[in-house]
């Protein structure tokens, strides 16, 4: 994403000084044990604290019950210390890695609840942890718990001092910082957020939902178990109950209130929730802060859903201003060349064949039998009265509805048991009727994420920040202008999809859908809602994506834009195939002109 | 014949989306309306924009020369339109009666005094629908649930009546008998505005007639005049005789240029 | 060896507690149907029954005043949580609204300690029958009498309200489509304002007859929501009635658990009950109106 310049460096290296000199010049102001202490006591948090972010507000998983990895950490690091003498980095590495194992086979079968489900099943998990730590007293020292703790040290240099502890803990912090924003600009961030925004869109582009899911999921608990093995080391015991239900609750409200959908927002919220809690007990109304969360919660999300972090974001964009868009009107879209080329696959067999397709709703037949073949390097169109099964058709083409019976056959591959983002990896693209844009990212990051099936870039590889990431990040950017410029947006980059009129958006959805190279493009009623120039337009937009070697397929309402386009037309009614030919038979062919005036 | 119902330049859509562009027309009293188009065409949205769960964006919609253009669904209702939704939306769990007494639940109490009578007139015009009246709504055929959410409709009283492709997944037996049922409606004095697919069905049994395309109202008329202009076909499947003009023959250039070039370069 | 006596002892008392959450999986149900939203904040609901009229008894009001009380409060605190939290972010995404609940749960608790105090506390039995009784070999305080007939009465009225009022019917309507409800005219808006303050009332109805037996603290609201949603969800979303039984169900399963397992692990076998339930059942959740609450993305 590009940033706003200030002082010639970019709005995240500015705002990373600023975070570090603060850290620094922290304990020599609130010098005391006491500050320091409290400031440890936040680090963890804070590091729990970005894996709720990266779960909750980018890959919107209700885990509520995450804190329960930070107990899984907690013990394994008060056992191995206290009971073995171990190290406590390493215990803390090897807390992080059981961890990270459990929250995978616990991930799997989890996530596939959603929403409040997934918020009480994860609790539930959480409370029960909390409860088999009660009665296993023989291993985990039951309700007494673990006491004797010893300082946190590495490798045997034990910090003597607390300040060294500070320094440390904010060490791993920044580390974790560095690691969120790191995922957030890069093709992971981008995946997470189109799956916020649109999981449909998101297969469409060939984004695995699983497998990111998992994850982050998977991140978030290791987070959470560094933050374990830290509080342990700064309480010095280990019990029970100190990352019980109450602490989920503290952490999702600084999370909440430090904004949900900011990489700084966990720590933001960790302060916030520190700070209050230290100042009511300096008021001595201790019992308020339990509300006082509640509350703030609930005002934060009616207000400020995006929090203090967004609040600041927002504060900040208004005082500087944003990038510039890239500017490239001297390309002019007519004459662009074709940057990509479909090679005509070598065959002279159809791309795309369905056969004998069956898919039935109950006692309904919304699509009976259906068979056709799709040449390439054709524009072809998909037409029929309202309910005749077109749609669905199409869902069973892409993988969004299983078939009961009959095969589909994209490019010499069986494509009918495959998940939708599987089918777009091989190739088929598809645009949407009712519009599915990524409306949480700017218009150049849409089209971006349409590239996703030909990128490599992983958690791993990104995590690190390493330099192929990088250069693969600025191709993929290349690239994304490329086809903006190509429909006619290469002037709005950074702009919001929701701030473009109407035609301008289905445009970016063209983009974002040619971004992966598709063989195959499946439009959805693309000139629904378009006035007569704008269908024009259409029109020579996808005259021009054939010339790309791209096989069009559209499923048309505008009559007039098919019989002008297309070459081969396949007609619906009640489930069933009822012609297939080119434009003039299916003009004059009486049973489609009864279908649609109600004379059959 | 005066007019009930008074649509003034409306546009209205979904979202972002604008599917009604600044739509003009009158629904005279006691007059069976026709709305055909395409798919797509708007009138679906035409008729939710009517009963307010689509809020216009502008123009002005008057009712008996009441505006009621930002109304909500609740008051519509209440003053006397109701609507027989795009596959009938009956509540599929509560019995027959159930979902005709809930068709009366916006009267007032003065109204519901005639509940009674209400529920049996309705039985006698779906003799049908008496038989069933203690079975589930879903486990009616699916002309019978058509009739049940046409005599849900009808339990409140309504001046006018919106039907939205009432023959949308029906055979064609059922779809006689339903046409010929509302046609018994408005000769006994109902005001009806029809939304169809179905052209042919539609105009046969309507007095006025207005056609929709991509938003906009092209064509419009008595339904005998309409039932045998071109002009309809060609709203269905293009084709307009309008030799070079059209969208299509500019469209249907453009093809031919760009096939031009390519066999030239091949 | 199997004692029946134990047996029933088990089963009648946890019958009891089952009514409770059988009331609050009730409030899951009808808020869940008819708003589409899931609260966190329905255990509360029975906190502060029991803890307003544990006051109100200690003001001197007579048991009838002070239950009565209880309910209005508890319908109160509904009305204001949807009016007040909710309808500001009806068009939030789903888990907005999930955490937003959440934060309201967490404000009436943190209330709940700030104004009742940390520790339980009692109210005399109804119509002062202190004593016990003896039923099918069980023994138990007259207390349990009254928390099976309240529950009773009250499913009796919501069954009759349901089926044969006109808002009970509009209720059912709104639960079956909601889109065809608003065609009939009904206020959609103000039915979601009415179950949400009916299930605030009939949290807190629970909460206020279980006081003179399991004591009003404020910190139960996070049990009595856990457990009363495990009954909504094992009885399935959609029908009132299997919501009860469920309910009913955990009320049962716990109180064997507690007895022939360990009264420690009570919670943790009902929690595993419930974890194990949903993974298994994990897909089924995606279906039709319950795909609303399960947060599904456009």
């Amino acid at each position: 994403m590009r940033e706003s310049k200030v002082l010639g460096l970019s709005l995240t290296k500015l705002t990373f000084l600023l975070f570090a000199a603060a850290i620094i010049v922290y304990p020599l102001i609130w010098t005391g044990g006491f500050a320091i202490g409290a400031g440890i006591n936040v680090g963890a948090m804070a590091v729990g604290a970005l894996g709720f972010v990266l779960l909750i507000g980018y890959a919107h998983q209700l885990a509520l019950g995450q804190a329960g990895f930070s107990l899984i950490g907690g013990y394994c690091s008060a056992i191995l210390t206290v009971r073995y003498g171990w190290d406590p980095f390493s215990a803390l590495l090897v807390a992080l890695a059981l961890s990270m194992t459990a929250a995978y086979f616990i991930g799997l079968p989890i996530l596939k609840l959603r929403g409040f489900i997934l918020a009480m099943a994860s609790l539930a998990f959480q409370l029960i942890l909390v409860y088999i730590a009660l009665e296993a007293g023989a291993f985990t020292g039951g309700a007494e718990g673990i006491p004797g703790v010893p300082k946190f040290g590495v490798f045997g240099v034990t910090f003597s001092t607390d300040l060294a502890f500070f320094y440390f803990t904010w060490l791993l912090v920044i580390l974790s910082i560095v690691l969120g924003l790191n995922i957030d600009r890069s093709r992971v961030g981008r995946s997470l957020k189109a799956i916020a925004a649109s999981e449909t869109a998101a297969g469409s582009v060939g984004i695995d939902i699983t497998i990111y899911k998992v994850q982050m999921f998977v991140l978030s608990a290791g987070l959470a178990s560094i933050a374990g093995s830290l509080m342990v080391h700064y309480l010095r015991i280990m019990t029970p109950n100190i990352f019980g239900f109450v602490f989920a609750l503290t952490l999702i409200t600084s999370v909440i209130i430090g904004g949900l959908a900011s990489i700084w927002g966990g720590m933001i919220g960790a302060v916030v929730v520190v700070v209050l809690r230290e100042n009511l007990r300096e008021f001595e109304i201790p019992l308020w802060e339990v509300v006082i969360m509640g509350a703030l919660t609930v005002i934060v999300l009616i207000l400020f859903q995006r929090g203090i972090a967004g609040f600041i974001g927002d504060l900040v964009s208004r005082i500087i201003p944003p990038p510039p868009n890239l500017n490239d009107s001297a390309t002019d879209p007519i004459v662009a060349e074709p940057f990509y080329n479909i090679s005509s696959s070598g065959g002279t067999g159809a791309l795309l064949k369905v056969d004998g397709a069956q898919k039935n709703f109950g006692s309904l037949q919304a699509v009976d039998n259906v068979s056709c073949e799709i040449q390439p390097n054709m524009i072809s169109a998909l037409i029929g009265p309202n309910g005749a099964g077109k749609t669905t058709l199409f869902n069973l083409i892409t993988g969004h509805l299983p078939l009961n019976s009959g095969q589909i056959i994209f490019d010499g591959v069986e494509i009918d048991k495959m998940l939708p983002h599987q089918i777009a990896s091989i190739g088929v693209g598809r645009t949407f009727q009712n519009l599915q844009l990524f409306d949480n990212m700017t218009v150049i990051e849409n089209v971006m994420c349409g590239y996703h099936r030909l990128a490599k870039a992983g958690l791993a590889t990104v995590s690190l920040g390493l330099p192929n990431v990088v250069a693969e990040e600025r191709k993929i950017r290349d690239i994304a202008v490329q086809h903006l410029a190509f429909v006619g947006l290469a002037d709005a980059t950074e702009q919001s999809p929701s701030a473009l009129p109407f035609g301008h958006q289905r445009l970016l959805e063209i983009a974002r859908a040619l971004a992966g190279e598709p063989k195959i493009l499946l439009m959805d009623e693309p000139a629904s809602g378009l006035n007569e120039s704008e269908t024009e337009q259409l029109a020579e937009l996808i005259l021009r994506i054939r010339e790309l070697g791209t096989t069009v397929l559209l499923v048309e309402h505008e009559i007039r834009l098919v019989m002008g386009l297309a070459e081969h037309i396949i007609v619906m009614n009640h489930g069933s195939k009822i012609a297939e030919g080119p434009v003039a038979e299916i003009r004059a062919d009486p049973e489609v002109i009864a279908a649609y005036l109600g004379t059959g | 014949m005066a007019d009930l119902l008074q649509i003034d330049t409306v546009s209205s859509g979904y979202g972002r989306t604008e599917v009604l562009h600044e739509i003009s027309m009158e629904i005279g009293e006691g007059e069976i309306t026709a709305m055909i188009g395409a798919n797509g065409a708007g009138k679906s949205t035409l008729l939710n924009t009517i009963i307010g769960t689509v809020t216009a964006t502008a123009g002005q919609i008057t009712f008996k020369d009441q505006d009621i253009t930002q109304l909500g669904t609740q008051r519509i209702v209440q003053q006397g339109i109701s609507l027989v939704p795009e596959r009938r939306q009956l509540f599929g769990t509560m019995t027959v009666e159930e979902n005709m007494l809930l068709g009366a639940y916006a009267r007032t109490k003065e109204q519901l005094k005639g509940l009674e009578a209400d529920l049996e007139e309705q039985y006698n015009l779906f003799p049908v629908l008496l038989e069933r009246r203690r079975q589930l709504a879903q486990s009616l055929s699916g002309g019978e649930q058509q009739m049940l959410a046409i005599a849900r409709a009808r339990m409140s009283h309504p001046s006018l009546l919106l039907m939205d492709e009432p023959s949308l997944g029906l055979a064609p037996i059922m779809v006689e008998k339903i046409l010929s049922f509302i046609q018994n409606l408005r000769d006994a004095g109902a005001t009806i505005l029809l939304v169809e697919q179905n052209a042919q069905a539609a105009l046969s049994i309507a007095d006025t007639a207005h056609v929709l395309e991509t938003g906009r109202l092209t064509v419009s008329g008595s339904a005998g005049d309409l039932l045998h202009n071109k002009r309809i076909q060609n709203a269905y499947l293009g084709g307009e005789d309008g030799g070079t003009e059209g969208l299509e023959s500019r469209i249907r250039q453009m093809a031919n240029d760009y096939d031009r070039r390519r066999s030239l370069s091949e | 060896m199997f004692d029946f006596a134990t047996f029933s002892q088990f089963l009648l008392s946890g019958l009891t507690t089952g009514c409770i959450y059988a009331l609050v999986a009730l409030g899951f149900v009808l808020c869940a149907n008819v708003s589409g939203v899931l609260n966190f904040a329905q255990g509360e609901f029975v906190v502060y029954g029991g803890l307003v009229a544990v006051s109100l008894i200690g003001f001197g009001a007579p048991t009838l005043l002070a239950v009565m009380g209880a309910v209005f409060v508890g319908g109160l605190l509904g009305l204001i949580q949807e009016r007040l939290t909710l309808e500001p972010v009806r068009h939030s995404p789903a888990f907005i609204q999930i955490t937003v609940t959440l934060g309201v749960s967490v404000l009436l608790r943190g209330l709940a300690l700030i104004i009742w105090g940390k520790d339980p506390l009692a109210m005399p039995a109804f119509g002062g029958m202190d004593g016990v009784f003896e039923f099918a070999g069980a023994i138990l305080p007259w207390q349990n009498l009254w928390v099976w007939v309240t529950t009773a009465l009250l499913m009796v009225v919501m069954f009759w309200f349901l089926k044969f009022t006109r808002a009970g019917c509009a209720v059912r309507a709104c639960s079956i489509n909601l889109h065809a409800a608003r065609l009939m005219g009904i206020n959609t808006e103000r039915m979601s304002t009415l179950v949400f303050a009916a299930s605030g009332a009939l949290g807190a109805l629970g909460g206020a007859v279980i006081a003179p037996i399991a004591l009003a603290l404020w910190s139960s609201g996070l049990d009595y929501g856990l457990k009363g949603f495990i009954g909504a969800v094992i009885g399935g979303f959609r029908s009132p009635g299997l919501a009860v039984l469920g309910g009913l169900g955990i009320g049962v399963a716990e109180l064997m658990a507690a007895g022939y397992v360990s009264s420690g692990a009570k919670d943790m076998i009902v929690y595993l009950v419930l974890l194990i339930y949903l993974l298994i059942r994990g897909g089924v959740f995606a279906r039709g109106r319950a795909a609303l609450l399960t947060g599904e993305s456009s």
